[in-house]
């Protein structure tokens, strides 16, 4: 029996439990995933795309395009320096328009080292209500998001969660 | 939800505690049986107090064919373990 004692979102059973139902890791899915990564970074003119899938304790990228070094050798990143984790816990959309300067993210490992400056990421939220990442575009430099174009990436991301939906393990492939 | 900043700098491998601390908030009822089995499949003690690389592998790989659950925390555990490597070898 799963049972689970804590109250963040993130290693919330329900929401880890409706995650294994996913197929994240077929060479199919993924190909998918990198092209929608891909189509949100050149729609934005943001050097990486990520379809970023937050698990019990680190990032999984599922999707992924612009992406290199150590973060793409790994293919995700410790949950405690993820931004997308942010987007997990309150549901909404999380955006950072200079890093360096954040007061949640300026002294992360990923801004102070690997030069992370702007993001812009809306939660992966299932018909169920959970949360199983962010949908998110990554930049170097600093970044103002218009509503526009956030309205744009929300809309974004709940065409990952279609795509993830046809894509479900256990014969619970949708039409 | 108030978003709190707290995280290190330097990022380590699961250690076994971690990885058993896991596994029993997983199945809290069974969890000893749970745990002989993944350490088995792992050819570990259960008692096991450190592993190496190659144990610690094998056992969250173990952890992965317990069930689709297991499966999530094992790719979150191998995510953890390959960053750490490849921060290291880059001096990190």
């Amino acid at each position: 029996m799963h049972t689970d004692d804590h109250n963040d979102p993130i290693t919330d059973i329900g929401r880890l439990l409706e995650l294994s139902r996913y197929d994240l890791q077929s060479p199919e899915v993924r190909a998918k995933l990198h092209d929608l990564a891909k189509r949100s970074a050149t729609r934005f003119d943001m050097p990486i795309g990520l379809v970023s899938i937050v698990l019990d304790s680190a990032q999984y990228m599922a999707g992924m395009y612009g992406l290199s070094g150590w973060m793409a050798e790994a293919e995700g990143m410790p949950v405690e320096w993820s931004f997308c984790a942010n987007a997990v816990r309150t549901g909404q959309p999380y955006i950072v328009e200079d890093a360096s300067v954040d007061a949640l993210q300026h002294d992360n490992p990923v801004v102070v080292v690997d030069g992370v400056r702007s993001y812009a990421g809306a939660p992966l939220i299932t018909a169920d209500g959970n949360v199983l990442g962010a949908f998110c575009v990554v930049g170097v430099q600093p970044r103002h998001f218009s509503t526009k174009e956030i309205s744009e990436l929300i809309e974004m991301a709940s065409d990952v969660v279609d795509e993830l939906g046809r894509h479900r393990l256990h014969g619970e492939v949708a039409a | 939800m108030t978003l709190i900043s707290s995280r290190g700098t330097h990022l380590l491998p699961p250690s076994v505690d971690e990885i058993r601390d896991g596994v029993r908030r997983l199945f809290p009822t069974d969890f000893d049986a749970v745990w002989g089995r993944a350490c088995s499949a792992a050819a570990l003690s259960p008692g096991a107090i450190a592993l190496d690389p190659d144990q610690t592998t094998r056992l969250i790989d173990a952890v992965g064919g317990l069930d689709p659950l297991g499966r999530i925390m094992s790719l979150s555990w191998r995510i953890r373990m390959t960053a750490a490597m490849k921060l290291s070898e880059i001096g990190r």
